[in-house]
């Protein structure tokens, strides 16, 4: 049987004066999260309403379950009511909560009284309990977005299609809610497309993930592919690589080429696990995770990393539990220690460091 | 659905509500409709009086017609029957009803009843037109340019105050001559705020007496004689309207016959000493 | 002054002791106003719902022309219907002139711009992204329209009210069509016109009272919804 719940095959709109969406292959898997991350702008809204045929495409089609849903062989209307969609906006309804939640119900024709369970359910896992009989007037935000999840889950629809929804909620509340919406989520089971900018959400709830930027798929693979692998220099820093180093491939002796990057000072080799020819021009993507610190003196049996670079650090900065850490060997190079780390190794400003990084954790791609 | 269509539909729909809600009450009222209807054109002094609540209930009673009393000016009232709006008409223009007949909208003209106008004033008298004639009254009122209430709306009641102002070889203007552009009642009523001569016809001053304080000044002359006649309308003249002129005629029949000359002799007396209005037809 | 007040006895009498005359006025008045605005809100609620949720060319013209007809003065109606239903008018042969049936179509003209031009402000009013969530929820076209003629019934109400409050206080539309005929034609408004006329004030205060009591009671819910005061009922609904 199919595997795939939702396909997109030349799909492309003109969504503002100067972007046309323009995705030719992208699908979603059955019980699996597709997350699609991008900037603001990038078409992911136009995405999601295309996909619930809220819009025409210009050119291309789009499989729900094996079938075309394009091509008006089925009805809007029923091809809607296989999904369920949460926008930014909660939009509701001026009733009461559990009005709205049901509103879907009613409108599919669902009987109340097969699913009260799973209203139970989902108004329990949302927290939403003793919210039912108000009216949606004095909500906060957070509490509108709870409702609006909730009359989507209900209708427990094939696929689930959730357009930023935590991107207009306030900080104060947006952790409880991410945390809620993530448990339910991650039980869920079923196939669910999730668009955001935040690349944090991406990492913590996807299977798999496309990227997209002014209108196209930059890349789209697994989680781990996407995080360890990035296909070029944007998704790379959106995927949170720090340190991007261009080079050229010197030479190749088994799978480790030798790549020589243009430092201030000088050239420096840098050894990286790859197959790609000689002469090839390559950015390198190295993960602060990946960057482990020395103090100065250290024997090649402490470490066996490939690539040792020596420099001075140039800043040390907070970020939350970790400290990015920014060393001069010729070119920046950044790293994330903990605190404790720090205070071993005293690091500190103008600080002679060792930085030693695997030659299987770099990432290469060509330029 | 495309833009132009839903403008279609939109525009169709709309029409359709329109002629559905006019259908559905027309044809419930047609049947009961049919020709028992008689629309009487009369003038606002007539109506007001309260002569027409009397006359016809009895008339709908012993006949199956229904009678439809629409109170305008006598110019009014005259234009209706040249247009065929009306099946008949009831007036007190002498002139207007004779022209109405000679050029073919009328079919005959019967006296029904008469009464007189009078002109009133303040107790006072300022120009002092006690016991004068009409005419002499409204020329020592316009030299004193003493407050004059008109009605100024072409009625038979105008029709006369006019005829008279002819009579004296003036034209009434200035500040001191007020048209009210309205019916006899109201006209009274602004003539006693300001407290102004009027030329009124005696019923309506009969049956708004207890509310004003103006007296008559000037009666009994000739020309105050105020008679009132009926003329069924001409329904050759309008061959595409169906115009009741079997109704038209019973009712003539009717004001002019022993029945409605007594219920006009009775009129008013009980309640005001004297009867509004004199029947023609007996004495 | 003592007129005034002989009146206001007079008109309390008159009205606890259910004269008939005075009921008999206040019941054709609600009949023809009422089916009146029953009518104007079959017609109005549905325009200005579809008039304020949908594109189509000469929309903004169309709206105009409902703003105007929102103002049009009951005379002008009067006079339209009037040019219609009179005998040498197209549609004489139907003979309605002084009918309460005309009576009600003058006072359809009247209201249903009203009706229509307030519904479509509210709708107007919501947001338009709700209209997608609503499809998305798998609703046909015709649960769209109910579910945000819905979001928009406390405007609604309103319109409606304001309907009817315009209607049954006029004077110029109803006399003219309907040439206030005694036990027939005859309303609140072209009634307390008439008893002025004559002379007979009691009846005239009386009946100014009542038509004072209801457009008063009208108002009075009008606010209250307006207030968003509720009437618990109509929240829920």
């Amino acid at each position: 049987m199919d595997k795939k719940i939702l396909e997109i095959s030349d799909l492309k709109k003109k969504y503002n004066s100067k972007f046309c969406l323009d995705v030719n292959n992208l699908y979603a898997e059955k019980g699996k999260i597709l997350t699609i991350i991008g900037p603001n702008g990038s078409g992911k809204s136009t995405l999601i309403r295309l996909i619930n045929l809220l819009e025409r495409p210009d050119e291309g089609k789009i499989y729900f379950n094996g079938h075309e849903i394009t091509n008006g062989e089925v009805s809007q209307t029923e091809a809607r009511k296989k999904m369920a969609v949460v926008f930014q906006e909660p939009l509701l309804f001026n009733t009461s909560v559990y009005t709205n939640i049901i509103m879907g119900l009613k409108i599919r024709k669902i009987k109340l009284s097969g699913v009260k369970d799973r209203i139970d359910y989902f108004t329990g896992k949302l927290k939403i309990t003793d919210l039912l009989n108000r009216s949606t007037k004095n909500l906060s935000g957070g509490e509108k977005q709870r409702v609006s999840l909730a009359r989507a889950l209900v209708l427990d629809p094939e696929l689930l299609l959730l357009d930023e929804p935590l991107a207009n909620i306030d900080q104060s509340f947006r952790e409880s809610l991410r945390a809620d919406l993530f448990g339910v989520l991650r039980g869920y089971g079923k196939s669910v497309v999730y668009v955001t900018h935040d690349r944090n959400e991406a990492m913590v709830l996807a299977d798999d993930i496309a990227v997209m930027d002014r209108g196209k798929i930059l890349q789209f693979a697994g989680k781990e592919e996407i995080f360890r692998k990035p296909a070029g220099e944007f998704i790379a820093r959106f995927v949170g690589v720090e340190t991007l180093v261009d080079g050229v491939i010197l030479e190749r002796e088994g799978n480790v080429c030798k790549v020589g990057v243009t430092a201030r000072k000088s050239n420096i080799e840098v050894s990286v696990v790859s197959q790609e020819r000689r002469g090839t021009r390559v950015t390198l993507a190295i993960r602060p995770e990946d960057v482990i610190l020395y103090s100065t003196e250290i024997s090649s049996e402490e470490s066996s990393a490939m690539n040792l670079f020596k420099g001075k650090i140039t800043e040390i900065r907070d970020i939350g539990i970790f400290k990015r850490i920014e060393i001069d060997c010729g070119f920046p190079l950044s790293s994330f220690v903990t605190q404790n780390s720090v205070n071993r190794l005293k690091l500190a400003l103008g600080k002679e460091i060792t930085a030693a990084v695997k030659a299987s954790s770099i990432h290469m791609f060509k330029r | 659905m495309s833009k132009f269509r839903f403008l279609k539909v939109f525009l169709i729909f709309m029409l359709s509500v329109l002629i559905i809600t006019t259908s559905v009450f027309a044809f419930s009222c047609k049947d009961k409709v049919k020709n028992t209807e008689i629309i009487l054109a009369t003038t606002t002094s007539t109506y007001d009086s309260g002569l027409l609540d009397e006359l016809i209930p009895v008339f709908e009673e012993e006949t199956t017609y229904k009678v439809k009393p629409i109170a305008v000016g006598t110019g009014e009232a005259i234009a209706m029957g040249e247009r065929g709006e009306a099946d008949v008409i009831l007036v007190h223009s002498r002139e207007e009803e004779d022209r109405f007949v000679e050029e073919g909208y009328g079919t005959e003209r019967r006296d029904v009843m008469h009464n007189d106008f009078v002109i009133i004033g303040p107790e006072d008298d300022p120009s002092d037109t006690s016991g004068l004639t009409a005419v002499e009254a409204y020329i020592t009122i316009s030299a004193s340019e003493a407050l004059f209430v008109s009605r100024g709306d072409d009625s038979g009641t105008n029709k006369k105050e006019i005829a008279i102002w002819e009579e004296t070889g003036t034209t009434p203007q200035g500040d001191w001559y007020i048209e009210s552009g309205q019916g006899m009642g109201e006209t009274l009523r602004i003539a006693d705020e300001k407290q102004a001569y009027t030329m009124t016809d005696r019923g309506t001053y009969l049956a708004q007496q207890n509310n004003l304080s103006l007296i008559v000044l000037v009666e009994g002359d000739e020309i105050l004689f105020n008679p009132y006649r009926v003329i069924p309308v001409n329904p050759e003249k309008h061959k595409d309207i169906d115009i009741n002129y079997e109704g038209a005629q019973a009712f003539v029949e009717f004001i002019t016959g022993e029945k409605g000359q007594a219920i006009i002799k009775e009129f008013g007396v009980a309640e005001y000493g004297k009867p509004l209005f004199y029947p023609d037809v007996i004495k | 002054m003592e007129i005034i007040w002989q009146g206001i006895k007079q008109a309390i009498i008159l009205i606890f002791t259910g004269n008939r005359e005075v009921y008999e006025i206040l019941f054709l008045t609600l009949r023809v106003s009422g089916s009146a605005v029953f009518f104007s809100m079959l017609l109005g609620i549905p325009v200005g719902v579809l008039a304020g949720l949908n594109k189509f060319p000469l929309k903004k013209f169309i709206i105009a022309v409902i703003n105007t007809g929102m103002g049009l003065p009951p005379v002008a109606a009067g006079l339209i219907v009037t040019l219609f239903i009179w005998r040498s008018g197209m549609l004489g042969f139907l003979k309605l002139m002084y009918t309460p049936t005309a009576m009600v179509i003058a006072q359809v003209l009247i209201a249903s711009p009203i009706i229509a031009g307030i519904t479509l402000a509210a709708v107007q009013q919501i947001d338009p992204k709700l209209k997608q969530q609503v499809l998305s929820l798998g609703a046909n076209r015709f649960q769209v329209y109910w579910i945000l003629i819905r979001e928009a019934r406390l405007p609604a109400l309103a319109a409606v009210m304001a309907g009817f409050g315009g209607i049954i206080s006029e004077v110029g539309a109803v006399i003219m069509v309907g040439g206030n005929i005694k036990g027939e034609t005859r309303v609140l408004t072209t009634a307390a016109v008439q008893m002025v006329r004559m002379g007979n004030f009691d009846m005239a205060i009386a009946l100014v009272v009542i038509l004072l009591a209801i457009t008063f009671g009208v108002n009075f819910l009008l606010t209250l919804i307006q207030q968003k005061e509720g009437i618990g009922w109509i929240r829920r609904f």
